[in-house]
């Protein structure tokens, strides 16, 4: 995996200075106030990919839409390829894919991406030409000709990457980009994603997957209720030393042997154990010192996942596996 | 106008494709039904009927195809917020506005002409009569109409909060709009000044679609329909889209989609 | 670097709006002259439910189909006219009927045609007769046969039939006539004296009338005329009126 260095002094595409959002809610007598987003400041660098990591409700679907002008800020300013977003030749060198993004059903693919291609001032045979070029790149060339109807939600998200992509944006930002993808589809754009970015694409992907946030990511910024926690370079994350959790497998006829271990939790159901990396040697040297059958050892959580758990102070959370990658 | 032509073309393929025209096509089947039926109960008046019917119908299978398109598209556009995919291009939201009007209106204008095609078909080769100028003059009035009805439509669109609001809203305007002759009869009454101001505020803020209402005085002797009346009701029709359009546009650059 | 903001001209928005506004209601009020030139109307309902008369005229106004429903509306009116089983209801309310038609649809002439006809020479209601041929004059100047008709009432109400003869005879010669104007005509004639006219009438009525009714009628009508004239009954008189 080619990983292009942090430059921090290259042109900002995104620019965020003290933005903050609060929505209204409720009637005249019971009105609501909720801060999505608490005075974010933040560089996203050109040529490069930034993640956005949070929780549900973190406030990171606001924040993209308040950089595509979708919602206005309570206050602070976004500048957005050196512009500003309500001007068309910045939008028109953007790309933007939604969480689930959902199509008039009564059109084919083609002919989604041959409108959305019109709107980005394409016509005649060099938006025909873009169209296929689209298709052949989110390999959905032979089903161009149905209607979205019958589209999968993976195909819908390939189409969904395809309309951002008509317009040959300079920054690209995807909200959610993996959801409803099988695994190929998930390889599949994850290498659109890759080659995107070695073409001097901008990339902001705001996503819950930590494995592509590591893959793809250049820098991350970690959003916990509205509060932009940290901005830190992948390399730097996982270069860190914050502790992840291993899986031992034991024989299920030792479990009994592992009874009063200094674990934080224990998970005795198929013969194994899971600890956090704190305690990984002491509970090996008990388990060989009890004569337990130690069958091997695996990470369960990235160095990504666990550094992101340990900032936004998810301290409970640490020694538990989030994610479906219990063995 | 380039982008403004395409929104057009989407919209005008969303809804053709939507079934809507299956309404247009019960309307035609009840239509020719019930002339039918009642040119058999007329007594020596069927190209009458032919024509009254005709021209009402034109008039509420136009209104329903836009009221049904209305819930259709902000289903999609709003709830499912199809919407955000547009505004994220390279198009203002002025541009996105006026390319959904022209793509309604241009969906109106077929069913309302297909219909009116039919009519002239009953009253030429089934009642064996001629159409009059005035009946073709009466569909050009009521195309004015839809116009005006539509750019309200998405107008109440791009401000209503639930599709059950846009549907109220333009079928409410289309009942009180119909009305306006009745408010101008009642503002020669002997009312209470501030009913007459009420009465007045409201006569201009509402469509006037009793001046677009010319099938009922297709036979009215005291009508005259010379330029000075084409200038005042094309004036008037794209005038009032026009203000309305703007007000559309400015609430649609104001909304917040959350 | 700056906020998403919608500055410039849309601040002058208002003003805008305000200068389209003012200048669309001046062309409203231009419109006036010719859109709104007849009154709203509402005639007095007697013998009719008034829930279904306002529900017929709130159905039309607010829908903008007067016309539409005024003629719908007649003709429902005009189908069991015939009917002798509906002289209570439907005879009583007739004018009734032909006011709620006439200001829904106040250019179709067959209303008062048909109405004044039915009123004056069948129901012999004169008056109502001539108040319906009055509003139809107010709303049609051009239509000269409502002016005729009116003037068949007067004659009639003086007992000056012969005056009334020509008019009859051109309503009665129309295809929205009602079926009765036929038999009031020959009904004339036979009073001025004109017994061949009625003659020729009711045997017209014998050989096309299309109820076993009709028939019979004409059939009494004929005997009673060749009476008068001293004439032997034809042969299909003998067949079908005995």
């Amino acid at each position: 995996m080619e990983r292009t260095a942090v430059v921090t002094d290259s042109p900002c595409a995104i620019q965020i200075r003290g933005l903050s959002k609060t929505y209204k809610t409720g009637f005249w007598f019971t009105p609501k106030v909720t801060h999505a987003l608490k005075t974010v400041q933040l560089d996203v660098y050109e040529n490069q990919a930034f993640g956005l990591m949070g929780l549900n409700g973190a406030g990171k679907t606001t924040l993209i839409k308040l950089v595509l002008g979708l919602l206005r800020p309570t206050a602070g300013s976004v500048a957005v390829l050196g512009g500003n977003i309500s001007q068309r030749g910045v939008r028109q060198r953007i790309g933007y894919l939604p969480e689930l993004p959902y199509f008039s059903k009564q059109h084919t693919g083609r002919e989604l991406l041959g409108y959305f291609g019109s709107l980005h001032g394409l016509a005649g045979s060099a938006l025909q030409h873009r169209v296929d070029e689209i298709l052949d790149l989110v390999r959905m060339r032979s089903a161009a000709g149905l209607k979205v109807s019958g589209y999968s939600k993976g195909m819908l998200q390939r189409i969904g990457i395809g309309q951002a992509l008509i317009g040959k944006p300079r920054l690209l930002i995807c909200d959610e980009p993996m959801s409803g993808l099988d695994p190929v589809g998930y390889k599949e754009m994850r290498d659109i994603f890759i080659d995107l970015k070695k073409a001097g694409t901008t990339l902001f992907l705001n996503t819950h997957i930590l494995d592509e946030v590591e893959r793809v990511c250049d820098r991350v910024g970690i959003l916990h209720e509205g509060v932009l926690k940290e901005v830190v370079p992948i390399s730097k994350i996982l270069e860190s030393s914050v502790p992840v959790d291993y899986w031992i497998d034991v024989d299920g006829a030792e479990a009994a042997k592992l009874s009063g271990m200094p674990f934080q939790e224990t998970v005795r159901n198929n013969g194994g154990v899971q600890v956090s990396g704190l305690v990984l040697a002491e509970t090996l040297a008990l388990l060989t010192a009890r004569k337990a059958q130690v069958k091997g050892v695996r990470p369960l959580s990235s160095q990504v996942e666990a550094y992101f758990l340990k900032a936004i102070g998810a301290q409970a959370h640490l020694n538990r596996p989030i994610g479906g990658r219990r063995p | 106008m380039k982008r403004v032509l395409a929104v057009t073309a989407f919209t005008f393929r969303e809804l053709i494709r939507s079934r809507l025209l299956f309404v247009w096509l019960i309307s035609v089947i009840v239509l020719c039904g019930l002339d039918f039926l009642l040119s058999i109960l007329s007594f020596g008046s069927t190209l009458q009927i032919f024509m009254d019917l005709g021209l009402a119908g034109m008039e509420i299978s136009g209104l329903l195809v836009l009221l049904l398109g209305l819930a259709v598209t902000y289903t999609t556009e709003m709830d499912q917020k199809a919407i955000f995919l547009h505004l994220a291009k390279p198009l203002t939201r002025g541009e996105y506005l006026l390319g959904r009007i022209l793509g309604f209106f241009l969906v109106n204008c077929l069913v309302v002409l297909g219909m009116g095609l039919v009519i002239v078909g009953l009253v030429v080769f089934l009642g064996g009569g001629t159409v009059p100028v005035l009946f073709y003059e009466c569909v050009v009035f009521i195309l004015l109409e839809m116009f005006v009805l539509t750019t309200l439509g998405l107008t109440y669109q791009m401000i209503a909060t639930s599709m059950v609001g846009v549907v109220l809203y333009t079928f409410f305007t289309v009942f009180l709009g119909q009305c306006i002759g009745e408010v101008q009869w009642l503002l020669n009454q002997q009312l209470s000044h501030w009913v007459k101001v009420l009465l007045r505020v409201v006569y201009y803020i509402l469509p006037n679609l009793e001046a677009f209402n010319l099938k009922d005085r297709l036979y009215d002797p005291n009508l005259v329909l010379g330029w000075a009346q084409w200038q005042d009701i094309l004036l008037y029709a794209f005038s009032y889209s026009f203000v309305v359009f703007l007000i559309g546009w400015i609430n649609l650059e104001k909304r917040e989609f959350r | 670097m700056s906020a998403p903001s919608y500055g410039g001209w849309w601040r002058a928005a208002p003003a805008v709006l305000f200068v389209l506004f003012v200048s669309q209601a001046f062309l409203s009020s231009r419109l006036r002259d010719w859109v709104h030139p007849t009154s709203f109307q509402a005639s007095p309902v007697q013998r009719m439910d008034k829930t279904i008369a306002s529900t017929l005229r709130a159905v039309a106004y607010l829908t903008g189909t007067k016309v539409l429903v005024g003629h719908v509306f007649w003709i429902q009116v005009i189908q069991y006219y015939g009917d002798d089983d509906n002289a209570v209801t439907r005879w009583a309310r007739l004018y009734d009927d032909c006011s709620l038609a006439s200001d829904l649809n106040p250019q179709f002439i067959s209303i008062y045609t048909f109405g004044a006809n039915a009123l004056a020479f069948h129901l012999k209601r004169i008056d109502q007769a001539a108040r319906l041929l009055e509003k139809g004059i107010k709303a049609n100047p051009d239509a000269q046969r409502l002016k005729y008709l009116l003037a068949a009432i007067g004659y009639r109400n003086t007992d000056n039939d012969k005056m009334i003869i020509p008019v009859l005879e051109e309503e009665a010669s129309r295809p929205d006539a009602p079926p009765m104007l036929v038999n009031i005509l020959a009904n004339t004639y036979q009073k001025v004296g004109r017994y061949q006219d009625a003659v020729k009438i009711w045997q017209e009525l014998l050989k096309d009338g299309d109820t076993d009714e009709k028939r019979i009628v004409a059939a009494q009508k004929l005997q009673e005329l060749y009476a008068i004239l001293k004439k032997e009954p034809i042969e299909p008189l003998r067949q079908k009126g005995h």
